[in-house]
């Protein structure tokens, strides 16, 4: 579903975070590399899984990070709405003027979704493994990795089976949420977007997330 | 001789605590106090009325209670309401809890089913080909949306949402916002709305489920450190009452002992002293043990006007212990002054019976309870306390001083204008008093404090909770017949709402539609086949899976063929208590039920006259209930029976007197004191602005049954001057008793305990000096010479 961010990054962003001995056991250390100093945008193309359809829904447009919980989520394809979430408030907007909110707190997926990606901007570990237990994909190669975010709430977990973040040196590459139901999204990030194919599969969208090039 | 003597005291004494000892365990086997304080209401007449009666202590607002849990982070604080509200929807105490967290899959499968003909969109829409494409490429746009999860698992079954239209109609109208799952205000309150089973104007029953409250909060894991805050008709009646109760406590604890003091000073004996409380026991045990005979349920307040009133009974030991004479046997004293006794315990119980005739049921148990008791203390004092008394005793007329103040009182001046210029300095004040004569409003004797009613307005506003103030009724004569109307009455409702008149109006028709628009929306669902062709051509480009609306088919088809949902059956329902205290039977003098009410709760009342204005254009098909301005007139109705019964008291009370003096005119000696003084009692207190309620009546009488014993006692014409000192030193006992017990009250700070202690002790001090200044002046010289 969700969210990114910037998908340049400097050079010298790149410098002030090498990875020295002591991050490669440090399962968190490659989240030093997304902190953003907000306001922060990007795009994405989102594709959606669902048990109900028969082919994934693909939508995209950009993702911005206002600061605080303040997330804002832009499909300008196939159909133009707009979501803001803003605190515990969620606000829809749709094209053709119907709008509508819901607490937060009625999507308790998006919510942790949120919760996440505002902690890992803000570079906020101890939120971070608060809400979550932090697992660190071993991959051969160390240009690209991915981390497994598993809600520790059994509340949560009854919803959300995971989220997995997949980035490579200069920041995310791929977002993905897994629903207890079944259900799943996978976002492509920053220049990774525009290379969602017509009809996806999360085999090969997970390919394209992992491997750099 | 002498032990043997003592022996029979010690032997009696023993035989007179056993059986005390076993009315007491019979009475407390037995006593079922009821707390309803409608019981002490007039019995309603009219179906209107007993309908009201009804509604004021069981009507959807007096049933509510507001919890607010703060002090602590918002997640532990969501945990803790969820946690109290999952244990109060296990307890039969609560019809209804809700804290915002509403889950559809909790909602009882077989009400699921009924959604398509709760729900208003077959009143716009068909499930046709058309409607159902739109819906779905909405719901593909919300699968896609951040808000798609919450979709995945209803989709199947409920493509046009109907669950959530019904979980949004079911909410309160103006619910907080949520947080972390539940309702939170702005100030990181955790909100939750609890209707309990019972009547909110139960003190009794609305304890125990406060109590259940507060224990399933307090066994709530991670409950510390929060606070619980709670709001409501029964809280506040709960409050109040100990509020009432604990400075009724110690300001009782004080002045027993100043009782006792006062006593100890007076007789000079302990064991006297210690005796004179076994008359008023047995009268109070013999009363309680009557009532449980008779009754199946004695009402809480009876007990309370009732011990108050066995206050006269105090007196007999009293003037037992003050009439004894040196060197007299205590029994001959007391037979000496048995017939006085006697025609003062006889007039006090024909007075109260007029309390008997009075019709309300509450009154009718303090009758009995006040005659039977009165009875049973004066005989223990006459045929058992005289016996029982130590030999050894002071004859109170030696007591220093008595004469000197005997001597003073019946010296003062007598002018025989005096009763004339009273009573007419008493007419003037009571006709210039300020402010209205009667205080109606009951709730303003125990009044909630500031701070409360503070807490009250913000949760309320909070919750958008009714106001219990106004309900609208809509009549019919059955229920289905309230549904209809109610449905009829919606759209000028609404309009009335929209305009600004109230915040919100809760229509019992927001549970359930009535059986005509349920019958059109089954009529509306398409049968499966015209279904599977319209779900064909809706999905017809549509990424859904084949077959993935199977569950909605077999929905549409099962709604189709269910029995239509009447109130009976939906009362069935977790949602169906809500509905069972909007919609109520009306019932006549036998209980039969002769229509039906539905009761629509107002919140934020703004504007009453425009629901009046409604309830004329409608011709009285709803109407406006002011549940405080109804219940107004129910107390000024049930005090004017009161008064009728006090008239009535003072008519038997000339004739009782006429009969056991043998002379009108000795009885107009005795009752006119004690009728000045009740009047001056009256008149001081309106010209102090006081407004007179139920409990000044109910004081004024216990003051006229003590002030009879006075004028009796000083009307009495004996030559003895010992005797005379007698009965002075036994009046002024039982004048500075009652001053000081009354007088301590009078200092409470809640207006219930002055009104009640203010009006005795003035009242006391009133029949003190007219009895005295009103006895015969002729007596007073004649003695005077002697």
């Amino acid at each position: 579903m969700l969210l990114a961010l910037l998908p340049t990054v400097t050079a010298g962003a790149w410098a002030q975070a090498p990875d020295t001995v002591a991050a490669v056991h440090d399962v968190l250390a490659p989240i030093a590399r997304l902190v953003r100093r907000p306001p922060a945008e990007v795009a994405f193309a989102e594709a959606r899984f669902s048990p109900l359809l028969a082919r994934p829904l693909v939508v995209s447009g950009t993702l911005s990070w206002e600061g605080g919980m303040r997330l804002r989520r832009h499909v300008d394809t196939p159909f133009v709405e707009t979501t803001l979430i803003d605190g515990d408030v969620v606000r829809m907007h749709r094209a053709g003027g119907e709008s509508s909110s819901f607490s937060l707190d009625r999507a308790p997926p998006l919510k942790a979704l949120a919760q996440s990606l505002v902690a890992l901007l803000s570079g906020n570990r101890k939120q971070l493994k608060a809400l979550f237990s932090v697992q660190r994909e071993k991959r051969q190669d160390t240009a690209v990795w991915t981390l497994v975010l598993t809600p520790r709430s059994s509340r949560l977990a009854r919803q959300l089976a995971h989220i997995t973040l997949d980035g490579d040196r200069q920041g995310l590459r791929c977002l993905e949420l897994v629903e207890s139901g079944g259900a799943s999204s996978i976002d492509l990030l920053g220049a990774l977007a525009p290379r969602m194919p017509a009809q996806p599969t999360r085999a090969a969208l997970k390919a394209l997330c992992r491997h750099a090039h | 001789m002498h032990t043997d003597a003592t022996r029979l005291r010690i032997l009696l004494l023993a035989g007179w605590l056993l059986v005390l000892g076993l009315l007491g365990v019979y009475v407390m086997r037995n006593l079922h106090v009821s707390s309803d304080l409608r019981s002490f209401m007039p019995p309603p007449t009219r179906a209107d009325q007993r309908m009201l009666m009804d509604q004021i202590g069981r009507g959807p607002g007096s049933r509510l209670l507001m919890v607010a849990l703060s002090g602590a982070a918002p997640e532990r604080l969501a945990r803790l309401s969820r946690g109290l509200a999952a244990a109060l929807e296990r307890d039969p105490q609560f019809s209804q809890v809700a804290n915002g967290d509403f889950r559809p899959e909790r909602l009882d499968p077989h009400l699921l089913d009924y959604r398509y003909l709760l729900s208003p969109t077959l009143d716009s829409h068909r499930f046709d080909a058309s409607y159902l494409h739109q819906q779905l490429r909405r719901r593909l746009q919300e699968l896609a949306s951040p808000a798609g999860g919450m979709l995945e698992t209803w989709l199947p079954r409920d493509p046009t949402l109907e669950v959530l239209k019904l979980a949004q109609r079911w909410s309160p109208p103006h619910a907080p916002s949520l947080k972390d799952g539940v309702w939170m205000d702005a100030r990181g309150q955790a909100l939750l709305l609890v209707q309990t089973r019972a009547g909110g104007f139960d003190p009794g029953a609305q304890k125990r489920a406060l109590d259940a409250l507060q224990a399933a909060f307090a066994s709530l894991p991670g409950h510390a450190g929060v606070r619980l805050t709670l709001s409501g008709p029964g809280y506040f009646s709960i409050v109040v009452q100990r509020q009432v109760r604990q400075q009724a406590d110690w300001i009782g604890a004080i002045s027993t002992a100043g009782f006792i003091v006062l006593l100890l000073a007076a007789y000079r004996s302990l064991a006297a002293v210690v005796l004179t409380a076994l008359p008023v026991a047995s009268g109070a045990l013999a009363g309680l043990a009557v009532l449980v005979g008779v009754y199946p349920a004695v009402h809480g307040i009876t007990l309370a006007f009732g011990f108050t009133l066995l206050g006269i009974a105090q007196e007999y030991p009293i003037r037992v212990l003050s009439h004894r004479r040196a060197g007299q046997d205590p029994l001959r004293s007391v037979t000496a002054l048995w017939p006085l006794l006697r025609t003062a315990m006889a007039s006090a119980c024909i007075a109260m019976f007029a309390f008997y005739a009075s019709g309300v049921p509450g009154l009718e148990q303090l009758a009995v309870f006040t005659v039977s008791g009165l009875l049973a203390a004066g005989l223990c004092t006459r045929y058992l306390f005289a016996r029982i008394l130590p030999m050894h005793f002071v004859d109170v007329s030696q007591a220093r001083g008595l004469e000197r103040m005997r001597r003073f009182l019946e010296q003062l001046p007598r002018p025989r204008a005096l009763p004339l210029l009273l009573g007419l300095a008493v007419v003037a004040a009571l006709w210039l008093a300020p402010g209205p004569f009667w205080q109606n409003n009951l709730a303003r004797l125990a009044p909630v404090s500031e701070h409360l009613l503070k807490t009250d307005q913000r949760l309320r506003a909070a919750l958008g909770a009714p106001d219990v103030r106004y309900l609208l009724v809509l009549e019919a004569p059955t229920a289905e017949g309230v549904l209809a109307l109610s449905a009829r009455m919606r759209p000028e409702l609404e309009a009335l709402v929209h305009q600004g008149a109230a915040a919100g109006i809760e229509l019992p028709t927001r549970y359930l539609p009535p059986l005509s628009v349920q019958r059109a929306r089954q009529q509306a669902l398409p049968d499966r086949s015209a279904l599977e062709v319209a779900l064909a051509k809706a999905t017809a480009g549509l990424p859904f899976r084949k077959g993935v609306f199977a569950p909605f088919v077999a929905a549409i088809e099962r709604a189709r063929h269910l029995p239509l949902l009447t109130p009976a059956r939906f009362e069935q329902t977790p949602f169906g208590q809500r509905l069972a205290s909007m919609l109520v039977p009306r019932r006549n003098a036998q209980g039969k039920v002769i229509g039906w009410a539905g009761l629509a709760t107002v919140s934020g009342m703004r504007d009453p006259a425009a629901f009046t204005r409604l309830a004329h254009a409608s011709h009285d098909a709803v109407r406006l209930l002011d549940i405080k301005q109804a219940s107004e007139a129910l107390v000024a109705s049930y005090r004017s029976r009161i008064l009728v019964a006090l008239w009535v008291a003072l008519g038997l009370l000339v004739v009782t007197l006429g009969l056991a003096l043998r002379s009108l005119r000795r009885a107009g000696r005795v009752l006119a004191p004690m009728t000045l003084a009740t009047l001056l009692v009256l008149a001081v207190e309106r010209l102090a602005g006081i407004e007179i309620s139920l409990f000044h009546l109910v004081a004024l009488t216990l003051a006229a049954g003590l002030g009879l014993h006075y004028a009796l006692f000083f009307e009495r014409d004996t030559q003895d001057v010992a005797e005379r000192r007698r009965t002075l030193h036994a009046t002024a006992i039982c004048v500075l008793t009652a001053l000081l017990v009354f007088g301590m009250l009078a200092l409470s700070t809640i207006p219930v305990l002055r009104a009640i202690g203010l009006t005795v002790a003035l009242g006391v001090a009133f029949h003190f000096c007219l009895s005295v200044l009103m006895a015969s002046p002729a007596r007073g010289t004649h003695a005077a010479k002697k």
